[in-house]
């Protein structure tokens, strides 16, 4: 779990133990996208990263949201500006403005999310989403009793995409013979914060005999969890764990460990050991996973549990390779 | 316009800009936030150069908004559709841009201001012409073609003009030979720091001669006449002769064609490519822009420098506050309308107590 990783507890322990040992104060800059620190999803495993570390490494934390998308590049240079030594950009929109603000402040580090840049001040952190997406496609497959399960993605781009491919792959490594179903919510930035049209689709899919659906959609994916409420079948949440939301009703969440990321970046600077450089966090690196709590133990067995644990091991020996849809976007 | 004219006039907005300001910093105290940081994030909207580059380039948009509302509103018509009209001008330059990308600048620049104007003005038209040969309500009109006319430019971006390589809902990248040039240009070649790194560009230049030709169609040419005799009674214009329907078709036209224009100052001068989801609401500020200047096009200019800085100035409270989001700067804005809408109401009484006062 990523809670309990070994150097926060051991930073934690420090902390504890030498409350004298005080560090000079870090200042962090965090800047959320749009969505904010309240979608339950992306930005807010971003925000809770940035608290721990606060919490526990004693830094100083500003976070941000922008107003629009104009104002991105403003804020990170006012960070820049006011000398934060450390930025966090959050999310694939702001790519373009870490790309300028970086090189007009070459010694300033920034960590970029979801986004590359090849600018060496610049820790761009990206995740293998198939990885996560396969082994959450492999619980769909085997928790559903009508070979039939679901898939409705947030905004159609070729990141959902990829969320798409490797669950389907994962489905179909269980149940050669189950069938997928796809909707997407929307092609404009709006499909993120949607739950009602979401909640639609979930509810159209569930009465075709659907009773699994995953959804990377964002804030949308709350209306997902809504329909499998009402319609007493099972949803898979997505980026933060989001099984406490209907409890029971959540299969799973497929985990993209923003928080975790966040947390080592900082946790770096506070040692002066940051690390500019694109950073693909996979299965094997921790970066992706799935969520297992007290609120769906009971919907996981042990032969699941076991299943999808030799899944993994074949997967870190390279006999499952999870279908990248970036690489076949490529072949195109 | 004599002095105590002007005072009547400045007075209104002064006092509400003053009165808002202050509920703003009690609702900061009652929150247990210094009312300082108003004024801190205020100033640093315009005391450097940096922010008042931002401020600048917020300005643009609402000048031209402001001016397409007002417009409307002195012809006696409600222009809701702004923001409907300024994304099909946006999509009009990127359409030519990308259909003709070897152009000369000193053929490019023109052509792409012409097709915004163009684009939009059609799209205003169409408000118009509903409104004029349909007796459609233009409040309605205006705010269904908005839905229409954004979704349609979705489409553009998301489908025809997308740049396949990126995430992000964008179009492709316009040629060098359209971009209009930032001022950071302008005080780089004189040695200056001035605006380095702000969006602000020329476009600004292009809006404030807009609101002084705005000033001189209304008040000085017949046509301008025309649609101000509509506005303040349509029986009486028609009556002698004016024609409602023409006017009302004009008066969206023109409405739309200065909407349409924010698009060179966010394609042709800034972004270089459109962005799904660029405008946040700058047709509905413009609204607010027209009542604060009561409809004068050179008060727009001001207003529209005044939403700019709030605009912006959001973005320094995050800074500067641990407790206050940038949801103040909404707040403020929605106090100003009030204060604006309500202001003559409350001016009449002041005006009234003060003349008492000298009589007695």
């Amino acid at each position: 779990m990523s809670f309990f990783h070994p150097f926060i507890i051991l930073s934690a322990l420090l902390l504890t133990l030498l409350p004298s040992l005080s560090f000079p104060q870090l200042k962090v800059g965090l800047a959320l996208d749009k969505g904010g620190r309240d979608d339950k999803s992306f930005n807010a495993a971003a925000f809770k990263g940035a608290t721990e570390a606060k919490e526990k490494l004693g830094i100083t934390l500003k976070t941000v949201e922008s107003s629009d998308d104009i104002s991105l590049e403003p804020t990170l240079r006012t960070f820049a500006q006011k000398g934060y030594p450390l930025v966090v950009a959050v999310g694939f929109v702001q790519k373009d403005a870490v790309e300028k603000v970086s090189q007009e402040f070459p010694k300033t580090h920034f960590v970029l999310i979801d986004s590359t840049t090849p600018s060496p001040n610049v820790r761009s952190i990206v995740f293998k989403e198939h990885e996560g997406s396969f082994l959450v496609g492999a619980l769909a497959a085997m928790a559903s009793k009508t070979q039939k399960v679901g898939f409705v993605g947030g905004m159609d781009i070729p990141m959902i995409r990829r969320f798409q491919m490797g669950y389907e792959a994962g489905v179909k490594h269980i149940n050669p013979k189950a069938k997928v179903i796809n909707n997407y919510i929307g092609s404009t930035s709006d499909a993120w914060r949607n739950p009602s049209k979401a909640k639609e689709l979930a509810l159209s899919q569930y009465n075709k005999g659907v009773d699994v659906i995953f959804s990377p959609a964002g804030a949308s994916g709350l209306g997902v969890f809504d329909a499998a409420e009402q319609s007493n079948k099972l949803a898979i949440g997505c980026d933060s764990n989001q099984n406490w939301v209907k409890p029971g009703k959540i299969l799973t969440s497929m985990l993209k460990k923003v928080d975790v990321a966040v947390y080592q970046a900082i946790e770096l600077e506070t040692r002066n050991a940051f690390q500019g450089g694109i950073f693909d966090l996979g299965l094997s690196d921790n970066g992706v996973g799935y969520s297992l709590d007290e609120f769906n133990r009971s919907l996981i067995s042990k032969e699941m549990e076991n299943k999808i644990n030799s899944i993994k091991t074949e997967m870190a020996q390279q006999k499952i390779v999870v279908p990248d849809y970036y690489i076949q976007m490529k072949k195109n | 316009m004599n002095r105590r004219h002007l005072f009547q006039v400045l007075l209104g907005p002064g006092l509400a800009i003053l009165i808002s300001a202050l509920l703003t910093a009690g609702i900061l105290l009652a929150f247990g936030e210094s009312p300082a940081i108003l004024w801190e994030a205020f100033t640093s909207t315009f005391f450097n150069g940096f922010g008042l580059g931002y401020t600048l380039f917020y300005t643009t948009p609402l000048i031209l908004t402001g001016l397409s509302v007002a417009l409307c509103f002195h012809a006696g018509l409600f222009n809701i559709g702004a923001e409907g009209q300024l994304h099909f001008g946006a999509a009009a330059i990127i359409g030519i841009a990308l259909l003709f990308p070897h152009l000369p600048p000193f053929v490019a620049i023109p052509l792409g201001m012409l097709s915004s104007i163009v684009a939009g003005g059609v799209w205003g038209w169409i408000a118009g012409f509903l409104k004029a040969k349909r007796g459609s309500h233009e409040v309605i009109v205006t705010i269904l073609l908005n839905f229409i006319g954004i979704t349609f430019v979705n489409y553009l971006i998301l489908y025809p003009f997308k740049n396949t390589q990126v995430q992000n809902p964008e179009t492709l990248a316009i040629s060098k030979s359209y971009f209009v040039p930032p001022l950071s240009d302008i005080s780089a070649f004189f040695g200056s720091e001035l605006f380095r790194t702000t969006p602000v560009n020329c476009t600004l230049f292009l809006s404030v001669i807009f609101a002084v030709i705005c000033h001189f169609f209304l008040f000085k040419t017949v046509q301008g006449y025309e649609l101000r005799a509509l506005g303040q009674n349509a029986s009486a214009a028609r009556f002698n002769g004016i024609s409602l329907t023409r006017n009302t078709m004009i008066a969206f036209t023109l409405a739309g064609a200065l909407a349409g224009l924010v698009g060179v100052n966010e394609v042709m001068g800034f972004q270089h490519k459109l962005i799904e989801g660029f405008s946040p609401q700058y047709g509905f500020t413009g609204i607010a822009v027209a009542l604060m200047a009561r409809n004068n096009p050179i008060g727009i200019v001001l207003a529209a420098f005044l939403f700019g800085a709030i605009h912006n100035g959001a973005r320094e409270i995050e800074f500067l506050s641990e407790r206050i989001s940038k949801e103040i700067s909404i707040v403020m804005e929605a106090l100003l309308i009030i204060l604006i809408a309500g202001h003559q109401f409350f001016i009449a009484k002041i005006i009234h107590f003060f003349k008492r006062g000298s009589r007695d």
